[in-house]
């Protein structure tokens, strides 16, 4: 009773002064109102996008990895961990709800950008095109997260109120790749610089922007456009780093010839990955060996199928993956002599305090081009040509190139290369489910068929409350 | 958006009777609260997952009834001040569409009080396969299903709006209410010469309590210690100890940890003596002897005792900031108690 009573008099307040006494703009933050009106608004707002990026996928590895079969949580159940890995999680799993809760945001910080900038003198905003470019590219990486972890989605491209939100419907997964994802990719790249200087590289670029749509032809089986666009990537100017372990060198430049997109993490900064310490395995020895501090959760280690796909030669796998190791004396010592004896080694790297890695997430790196430009040409009858690229790749990790093959060879090489490329950089979950191998590979570990996608989590469903409007995925009913 | 504005009318009679020893005041109210301001759970689509809202229509109704009393006035002085009250409230009109308010495990729906509790009933557990067999079972065929000394949920709807054989979201319905039928409090005050005696006791019944605290104290993972209330659990077909306690699972399965049900429902009820002060004021002479106006020596103790059922540390729970989720247990904090032994000293 006590608050109404105060809220009765605010109001009897309100009314016996003018409204400037009250309707003050606050000192702390900044309101919307004021802001999106300088070139440093909109770079700032620019950053803030990325900002939600960076929180999302310290997440990602498990949708591309724990899901996918090749990684397993090894920590003491850590129970989310672990129903992501069997297939047991629900519509109100953490992971799903935060996902959702984080494309969203980005999507309308990027929203927001997009519709104030054309409000704006564009003399007033110099750097206009890139702001313009580099929004559309995150809003591009978000949609096309979310329509492949949750199917259709509500498309949204401007600016929303509430009353309006409560009306959308989820849209048809075909028409945001056609009406989103693959308009904003190629303004992006025509916006775009092809690289950047000094504190602005690691923001989005032509190339970035070009190997993504890429992908997305590719996902969306258009082999001849995706061929088409990863052929524009190829001279680009990339090239293969001489050595795989140099990728994941994280105390050199992580900006190397191989880069194209990564998701930043600095630490010391507050800007830190989590991946190092997730992935360590709990084992102190390990931990002080490669200088990690803090948490040892063991949230993916390989497992033995994957251990065993590595060909004896392929130098790949003393990078990817471990079984223990080799001490300054020259001594080897394995992680365990029983149960789980492999961990994930990719992502050692010296931190000094729990989650504050420097490591960050490749979105897109050279080598994914170069056998996503094979597969393309592959499918579209182009074998021998494939098998270049193919080879390319191939070369570098020490094992044989492949003279010859049909096209269904070369087709699963390309598959099998892709796994042992890619271990735990968020791809195996994505290629399984596009390639449509997803559950004759996992149904041994749980999957049904309804589970290429994710279940939409339940609180968006009852806010919405209109199930002919927007309805859960099938199966998770 | 608009302020949120409240109507109220308040009637009261005070009275006394027998010279005064006995006065009761009577207190109702009737307030209608329009364009409901609550910070409500909106579609993550806007890039926003909560926002200020003009919701809805509540109305309140509530009887106060206060009554005090001299009882005795001699040698000895008693005197009692007593209180109960009873308060109802309503929603009656909820946004444009009058879809119910969903917050954590509270929803907000027409024709129901704020904040009713929301989830799956319960009825005991799967004793063995055969009533696995008989349904209703959680996510059939999936790894996760219900197992013989999982959790029974009760098949309230479905998809079409009818049982299905299958729990689901659409089986979750209002499993408690937050609300008591009555809070009251009590304070008895006695003197005997220099003796004082002062006794308070308050507490409500018939309210209801989530205890998402059980999540972490009764969660049968059979890893940590639990409370006891989890030690006759389920343990086989033999041996299926209470027939209501589910069986010790480490990996989930049957959704009995995953949802909040009816199982982390308790009874709120309590009483609580709140404060006990006994006093002793030494003889103004023998003080002023010494060189003292007044001596005073007292004993207070702050909640002595509580009667209740709950299992958590404090039944009185309803100090969440989140005016749509009352009732809420989330381990809050203990009441101290406290025992204060004093001396006041005048000069």
């Amino acid at each position: 009773m006590k608050k109404t009573t105060l809220f009765t008099l605010l109001v009897l307040l309100a009314t016996s002064c003018k409204r400037e006494f009250i309707e003050l703009n606050p000192l702390s933050t900044v309101s919307t109102d004021v802001l999106y009106k300088t070139d440093k608004d909109f770079q700032d707002a620019v950053v803030g996008s990325y900002n939600v990026l960076q929180d999302q996928y310290r997440d990602f590895w498990q949708f591309g990895d724990l899901r996918g079969g090749d990684a397993r949580n090894e920590s003491a159940p850590q129970a989310p961990f672990t129903r992501m890995d069997n297939f047991t999680l629900d519509y109100n799993e953490v992971v799903l709800i935060a996902s959702w809760q984080k494309y969203y945001r980005l999507i309308t910080r990027v929203n927001t950008i997009l519709a104030r900038i054309e409000s704006v003198d564009a003399a007033v905003i110099p750097g206009k095109n890139r702001h313009v470019g580099e929004a559309r590219f995150l809003r591009a990486v978000a949609y096309f997260d979310l329509v492949r972890i949750y199917g259709d989605v509500p498309m949204i491209t401007k600016l929303i109120t509430t009353e309006e939100a409560y009306k959308l419907s989820r849209d048809r997964v075909d028409k945001i790749y056609d009406e989103v994802i693959i308009k904003d990719l190629p303004d992006a790249k025509s916006k775009l610089p092809a690289t950047y200087s000094g504190a602005d590289v690691g923001r989005a670029t032509k190339g970035a922007a070009k190997a993504l749509l890429g992908r997305v032809y590719l996902t969306r089986k258009d082999f001849v456009k995706a061929e088409a666009k990863l052929a524009e990537v190829i001279p680009m100017g990339y090239s293969l780093l001489k050595n795989y372990n140099e990728l994941f060198d994280y105390t050199k430049n992580e900006h190397h010839s191989e880069y194209i997109f990564d998701v930043e993490y600095e630490e010391g900064i507050g800007e830190g990955s989590n991946f190092t310490n997730l992935f360590i395995p709990n084992a102190t020895f390990i931990s002080d060996f490669y200088g990690v501090k803090g948490d040892r959760v063991e949230t993916a280690s390989p497992t033995e199928g994957l251990f065993d796909a590595y060909p004896a030669a392929d130098l790949r796998k003393e990078i990817s993956v471990a079984r223990g190791i080799t001490d300054k004396t020259g001594k080897y010592i394995p992680l365990r002599t029983s149960g789980v004896q492999w961990f994930t080694k990719k992502y050692m790297t010296p931190v000094a305090s729990t989650n504050d890695s420097r490591a960050n997430w490749k979105i897109i790196r050279y080598a994914d081009v170069l056998l996503m430009y094979a597969e393309s040409l592959n499918e579209n009858g182009k074998t021998t040509e494939a098998l270049t690229y193919l080879n390319q790749v191939r070369n570098r990790e020490g094992v044989p190139a492949f003279a010859t093959g049909t096209k269904e060879e070369t087709r699963e090489r390309i598959y099998t290369e892709r796994r042992l490329e890619f271990y735990l950089e968020g791809h195996r979950w994505f290629d399984l489910v596009r390639t449509g191998r997803a559950y004759e590979t996992l149904k041994a570990a749980g999957m049904r068929p309804h589970m290429t996608l994710f279940p939409v989590p339940l609180t968006q469903i009852e806010l919405i409350n209109d199930r002919a409007i927007f309805p859960q995925n099938p199966g998770y009913e | 958006m608009t302020w949120e504005t409240q109507q109220q009318v308040n009637v009261g009679v005070d009275a006394s009777f027998f010279k005064r020893r006995l006065s009761l005041t009577v207190d109702h109210f009737r307030s209608k609260n329009v364009d409901l301001l609550l910070n409500v759970n909106v579609p993550d689509i806007t890039g926003f997952s909560r926002s200020l809202r003009n919701v809805g229509e509540v109305r309140n109704t509530g009887w106060e009834f206060t009554l005090s009393s001299l009882n005795l006035a001699k040698t000895i002085e008693w005197t009692t001040d007593f209180n109960v009250s009873f308060y109802k409230n309503k929603v009656v009109r909820l946004g444009p569409e009058g879809d119910p308010i969903y917050s954590g495990d509270n929803v907000t729906m027409v024709g129901q009080p704020i904040g009713m509790f929301y989830g799956w009933l319960t009825d005991g557990i799967f004793l063995n396969q055969a009533e696995i067999d008989k349904g209703p079972v959680y996510n059939a065929g999936a790894a996760d299903r219900s197992r013989p000394g999982d959790t029974r949920f009760v098949d309230v709807s479905g998809a079409n709006g009818v049982p299905d054989g299958k729990i689901d979201s659409s089986d979750k319905t209002v499993m408690g209410s937050p609300y008591p039928d009555f809070y009251y409090g009590m304070t008895n005050r006695f003197s005997y010469r220099n003796l004082g005696l002062t006794i308070t006791l308050q507490g409500s019944q018939g309210n209801e309590i989530l205890s998402e605290a059980r999540h972490y104290t009764a969660n049968t993972r059979g890893r940590y210690r639990s409370l006891a209330m989890m030690n006759n659990y389920w343990k086989s077909d033999q041996d299926p100890g209470d027939d209501k306690t589910p069986r010790s699972n480490d990996a989930p399965t049957g959704n009995v940890r995953g949802q909040y049900s009816q199982r982390f429902i308790d009874d709120g009820s309590y009483l609580r003596i709140s404060n006990v002060t006994l006093s002793y004021l030494i003889a103004d002479k023998f003080a002023q002897k010494i060189g003292l106006n007044s001596v005073r020596v007292y004993t207070t103790a702050t909640n002595p005792f509580i009667f209740t059922k709950y299992t958590g540390f404090n039944p009185d729970v309803s100090n969440s900031s989140d005016p749509l989720r009352p009732g809420v247990d989330q381990n809050d904090y203990p009441l101290p108690k406290s025992l204060v032994v004093g001396l006041n000293i005048g000069f």
